[in-house]
């Protein structure tokens, strides 16, 4: 840190690489570099990143694009557009769907989503439950426990669910 | 054009380029950079008759960075539009632009996206549009001395991330 500007801000660096420092900064800065490997290793690091950020190709718009935007901003109704409370300031409009296309299908998205919500609760309320299925389980079950019951072995009434298996010596 | 103040249809043709690249760059994909364009030109259209002459790319590029940011802020309240992924067109992307060799743009473009918007914006209107910290400053509303600490560290952030991708050595 120098003993001369001992405040001296690191982000001064994007600026002195941007141009955009008044002389006394500039010569504070250079002075800065001269002393400190810290703020030079600093300057290669942003000087990198604007390099890449500003070697960039430019970006085309596919094709169609520029038709298509002058339509709809044509298509822009300016009837509309006088009865509407104008602000002053247009960026503080609100944003209105940007696409109709978009727009259009997140609305039928959203139609889509409900409709299937509402048949999830017919679903639940109009379909019978479980016990109303026939057979029913639970009658079965009582019936054969009752069998067991008269003849004293609940068991034997049972059929073998596979080989009846046994130890052998 | 009259009295130096252009048509929409003016700003369209002769800075359609300027406003998609700003576009494009704030947003990281086509599909929203054209929705950007669209709605920019359309605030552009009913703001020309308060425009005064002066620096028109300053106010093109606030204009599309404001819809950005409106736009941010819509998708922060309903997070369900912000997926990346959108299968929506409104018009197929160019094959071309895609096929392109394009270097390491993908790297810088996705370290660039990678920013938070309060980083990323700054750095954009300044290395992609060129434009001046005042013009930064008047553009995102935020004092200079903010803008140039928020492109500083901006820079430092994407300079991070593209080495740790490995695009380019320490």
């Amino acid at each position: 840190m120098s003993d001369l500007q001992p405040d001296l801000q690191p982000d001064l660096l994007s600026a002195y690489l941007d141009g955009e420092l008044t002389d006394a900064e500039r010569v504070a800065v250079e002075a800065r570099l001269e002393e400190s490997a810290e703020w030079r290793d600093e300057l290669v690091e942003v000087r990198a990143a604007r390099d890449a950020l500003r070697g960039l190709s430019e970006r085309d718009a596919p094709p169609g694009f520029w038709d298509a935007v002058h339509a709809r901003v044509a298509a822009d109704d300016p009837v509309d557009e006088a009865l509407d409370a104008t602000p002053d300031d247009p960026d503080d409009e609100v944003v209105v769907p940007l696409t109709a296309a978009r727009g259009s299908r997140r609305r039928w998205t959203w139609i889509a989503a409900s409709v299937a919500a509402v048949a999830a609760v017919v679903a639940i309320i109009v379909v019978p439950h479980r016990s109303e299925v026939s057979p029913n389980v639970a009658a079965v079950v009582a019936q054969h426990g009752a069998q067991g019951s008269d003849n004293g072995d609940p068991i034997s009434m049972l059929a073998p669910v596979g080989p009846l298996a046994g130890f052998r010596r | 054009m009259a009295d130096g103040v252009p048509t929409w249809e003016e700003v369209a043709r002769d800075y359609g380029r300027f406003l998609y690249n700003v576009a494009y760059r704030l947003a990281g994909n086509d599909d929203d950079a054209q929705d950007l364009v669209q709605e920019s030109l359309i605030r552009i259209r009913k703001g020309l008759e308060r425009y005064e002459p002066g620096s028109l790319e300053g106010w093109l590029a606030r204009i599309v960075t404001n819809v950005f940011l409106d736009e941010v802020r819509r998708r922060k309240r309903r997070p369900a539009d912000a997926l990346p992924d959108d299968p929506e067109r409104v018009l197929p992307t160019s094959p071309a632009a895609d096929e392109v060799p394009t270097g390491l743009s993908d790297e810088v473009q996705r370290a660039l996206g990678a920013l938070p918007d309060d980083f990323r914006v700054p750095v954009v209107l300044c290395d992609v549009s060129d434009l001046s910290y005042e013009q930064i400053a008047d553009a995102t509303g935020v004092p200079i001395g903010t803008v140039r600490s928020r492109i500083h560290r901006g820079r430092r952030l994407l300079r991070a991330a593209l080495v740790a991708d490995g695009v380019t050595g320490p």
